[in-house]
């Protein structure tokens, strides 16, 4: 290379330097791009960042890209359905079960009176298994039923549905429909279903009575239900049957009495009665040991009177103990009490040695006139004042003679010796 | 008098008309959400006839133009069916026949009515396949022209199907 033509590239580098660089750089981002591009995953990436926005912006205008996507779904989803309906049976199970539980409970009642205790059949159905039609329908007084040629027809397509979406045997149907506190037992024959609405929570023997009656109602009826087109009158005389059932399962207090035979019935009242006379005497009973131990309290109370023992004989009750002869009378405690009971008291006598009787006692046997003074500190009797010779000779040797009296200070002077 | 019960099933595609027409006959209890939450909405309409009372249990199946989506066992002990067609999509025609020959292999044969549907807008109609449409005129114990719109054709369309249930009863 010439100088010249060095000298020219040198001019050429500094006048386009900027272009090279940019054609560079557009390189590199060429580069980058076919990277991404040629990359599957960096592809999926890039589709799922832009895909919600793409979404939003369909909907604005008239939803093209849903629209465009809605035959393959809808073909792809009966596809999966035929191919594999347990798939979508799991799928909708969380969309039909509260479904179908609201549809039953707006079905079999709008009854919302709760039996008070137990439960309660509230309705009877036997349907006809093939048609849905019902056979025999019977409702309590409590039930407010919708019309039940229309709940049998649900109750069966809903036995239906269940039986072609689960691929459940022919004889392992639905036997239980739960919503709140109303349930649908279901028993299955081979020509009809018996179906009892149920309000409470009935015990595992109803289970059992279910089968029995579809059984025997199948006995009974064998030859109506075999050739079933839709008269019902043939089973009119299956009535009266449902209902002695759907009485026979009430569980409140006040039907189990209802439904109980004559003589049960006697037994029951004649029980009752024997246990209301039983609390009324109870009650007495316990009213009158009240007033019995009040007596006695006070009776016990009273100085002078000591009670030992109590014994009831023939209806008396015989009280013993020890009595002061100063003491108050028993009889009179007894008239002031409330009790009625019959006493008679066994008291024998005995000096009480609290102070006021021993100077009650004293009082008695010195019979002191005006001008003596007797009284008793601590057990020492303590007599003065003045009386005559007589009074004095015969007072106080009897002074120490007192009950209850450990000392005497006798100090009476005598009378006539001062005159 | 002879009270007697039948089962009877609204058959059709997809929105030919079924439900509007069993609207239009009954007074509905249920909710028609039932028919799309469980596939099939049940009502009665009760007629005498002669001397008979005859309750007609319907059985209102809910229609997909794929008609192999319609249970079988929903048709089981069904005593008639009406099949209902929109005369204003000719497809349905073809479902209608595709149905009445599943009811065939599922039940046998037992009548049926036609219902030509939406007959309000009878200018929109556009049957092609006339020989589809005779034969199952021929095979029906009645087809009718009928509007729920209107109330048109709606009684006869039930009272005919009600004598081809009941038996002994002349057609009206």
């Amino acid at each position: 290379m010439t100088s010249e033509e060095e000298q020219l590239e040198q001019v050429r580098s500094v006048l386009l330097a900027p272009q090279a660089q940019r054609i560079t750089d557009l390189q590199k981002q060429i580069e980058a791009l076919d990277h991404r591009l040629s990359d599957p995953a960096q592809r999926a990436k890039d589709t799922g960042e832009v895909l919600q926005s793409a979404l939003a912006i369909s909907n604005e205008k008239e939803d093209w890209f849903g629209n465009s996507l809605k035959p393959m779904v809808v073909d792809k989803f009966q596809e999966a359905s035929r191919e594999d309906p347990e798939i979508m049976a799991e799928a909708l199970f969380p969309i039909l079960g509260p479904a179908v539980r609201k549809m039953i409970a707006s079905l079999i009642s709008r009854d919302k009176n709760r039996p008070k205790s137990g439960y309660r059949i509230e309705q009877l159905f036997l349907i006809d298994k093939m048609a849905g039609l019902p056979v025999c329908h019977v409702a309590s007084e409590h039930s407010d039923t919708q019309d039940a040629d229309m709940v049998s027809g649900m109750l069966s397509a809903i036995q239906s549905f269940v039986h072609d979406a689960f691929q459940t045997d022919e004889f392992d149907g639905l036997n239980t429909l739960e919503v709140g506190e109303l349930s649908v037992w279901i028993e299955w024959g081979p020509k009809a279903v018996l179906a009892a609405v149920v309000r409470g929570k009935p015990p595992k023997k109803l289970r059992e009575a279910l089968q029995i009656k579809i059984e025997k109602i199948h006995h009974d009826y064998e030859a109506e239900l075999a050739g079933y087109e839709g008269n019902t009158e043939l089973f009119d005389a299956l009535k009266p049957q449902l209902y002695l059932f759907l009485d026979s399962h009430d569980g409140s207090l006040k039907s189990r009495f209802k439904n109980l035979s004559a003589e049960a019935k006697r037994y029951c009242l004649i029980a009752v009665a024997g246990l209301v006379i039983l609390v009324v005497l109870l009650v007495n009973g316990w009213i009158e040991d009240s007033r019995w131990r009040e007596f006695m309290g006070k009776l016990q109370a009273e100085i002078g009177i000591v009670v030992s023992n109590q014994t009831e004989e023939d209806g008396v009750i015989h009280v013993y103990g020890l009595r002061d002869p100063l003491a108050v009378d028993p009889e009179a405690v007894l008239t002031t009490s409330d009790t009625s009971r019959d006493v008679v008291f066994h008291f024998e006598p005995y000096n009480a040695l609290q102070p006021e009787f021993i100077q009650q006692r004293a009082l008695l046997l010195l019979k002191p006139t005006s001008e003596v003074n007797v009284s008793l500190i601590e057990g020492t009797l303590y007599v003065s004042g003045q009386a005559s010779r007589q009074w004095i000779e015969n007072a106080r040797p009897m002074a120490a003679a007192v009950a209850g009296v450990t000392a005497v200070a006798f100090n009476v002077r005598e009378m006539e010796r001062e005159q | 008098m002879i009270g007697m019960q039948k089962k009877i099933c609204m058959l059709g595609a997809f929105s030919v008309g079924k439900t509007s027409l069993v609207s239009q006959y009954v007074n509905s209890i249920f909710s028609e959400k039932y028919t799309t939450t469980i596939g099939v909405k049940i009502d009665k309409k009760q007629i005498t006839m002669d001397e008979h009372v005859l309750s007609m249990i319907l059985w209102d199946v809910y229609g997909e133009d794929n008609h192999q989506t319609v249970m079988p066992s929903y048709l089981r002990g069904m005593a008639g069916f009406i099949l209902v067609a929109d005369p204003t999509r000719p497809s349905t025609l073809d479902t209608t026949l595709s149905l009445r020959k599943m009811v065939s292999e599922t039940v046998g044969d037992v009548p049926f009515v036609l219902a030509l549907n939406k007959v309000d807008i009878k200018d929109q109609w556009n049957f092609e396949a006339l020989e589809t449409l005779n034969a199952l005129k021929t095979a029906s114990a009645g087809s009718f022209e009928t509007s729920a719109k209107t109330d048109t054709g709606v009684d006869d369309l039930f009272n005919c199907l009600a004598c081809a249930v009941l038996p002994g009863l002349p057609a009206p």
